[in-house]
C-alpha cells in the first residue's frame, strides 16, 4: 500500500473512532443529566409546616399534575398512570420521601388505617399495571 | 510529518510503542478537540477528550491495514 493511501486509510479509521467515541460519550452524558434532573425534581418537592407542627404538601408550589409529569418521565412510573391521585401521593411519600404511615396521615390529614389501605391498593394496582405493560 | 515517516511511526504504534502512539494521537488532536465540544456549553469537555484518547490508545493497536 502507498504511503499516502495508508495515511488516508488510517485517518478515515481514526476519525471514525473519534466521532463514535464522542457520540457515545455525549449520549451517556445526556442520559445521566436527564436522570439527575428527574431525581432532583422528585427530591425537591416542597413540603410546608403548619403552626401546629403538621406537615403538608404546598399545593401552590407543586400541583398534582406536576407530580404526574415527573412520574411520566420514568418507565416504571408509567405503570402509575391509572392510580388515583391519593394513591400516587401515598406511594410517592412512602417510596421516595420515606415517610412512615403516621407521618403521611398527618401530612394528608387522614387516618393511619386509610394510609395503609391506600398504600396496599396502590401497590397492588401498580404491580398489576406493570405486568400488563402499561 | 512526511508520509514515509508516518508509516514508520504508525507501524511502531501498532506494535505498542508508547512514544509513537503519543505522536499519532498528537497528530489527530485537532479532530479530537473538535469532536469533544459540548454544544450545550460550547466548550471542550475534558472528560470526553480523555475518553477518546483512552479509546484511541486501544484502537491504534488494532489497525491491521499496514
Amino acid at each position: 500500500m502507498n504511503d499516502d493511501i495508508l495515511k488516508a486509510s488510517f485517518t478515515k479509521y481514526i476519525n471514525l473512532v473519534i466521532r463514535n467515541t464522542a457520540i457515545n460519550y455525549f449520549k451517556k452524558k445526556r442520559y445521566r443529566q436527564s436522570k439527575e434532573t428527574n431525581l432532583n425534581e422528585i427530591i425537591n418537592v416542597p413540603l410546608s409546616e403548619n403552626d401546629d407542627g403538621t406537615i403538608f404538601l404546598s399545593k401552590n408550589e407543586i400541583s398534582y399534575s406536576d407530580l404526574e409529569k415527573i412520574f411520566s418521565n420514568h418507565d416504571y412510573f408509567n405503570a402509575m398512570k391509572s392510580l388515583t391521585t391519593k394513591q400516587k401521593l401515598v406511594l410517592y411519600l412512602t417510596a421516595v420521601e420515606s415517610y412512615s404511615s403516621v407521618e403521611i396521615a398527618k401530612i394528608l390529614n387522614i387516618s393511619e388505617t386509610t394510609v395503609r389501605t391506600t398504600l396496599y391498593k396502590a401497590k397492588e394496582r401498580f404491580k398489576k399495571n406493570l405486568k400488563k405493560g402499561k | 510529518m512526511e508520509d514515509f515517516e508516518f508509516r514508520e511511526t504508525l507501524s511502531k504504534a501498532v506494535d505498542g510503542d508508547k512514544e509513537s502512539i503519543v505522536k499519532i494521537i498528537d497528530m489527530y488532536m485537532p479532530s479530537i478537540l473538535k469532536n469533544s465540544v459540548d454544544y450545550t456549553t460550547r466548550q471542550v469537555d475534558e472528560d470526553c477528550v480523555s475518553e477518546i484518547i483512552e479509546k484511541l490508545y486501544k484502537k491504534i493497536k488494532n489497525f491491521k491495514n499496514i
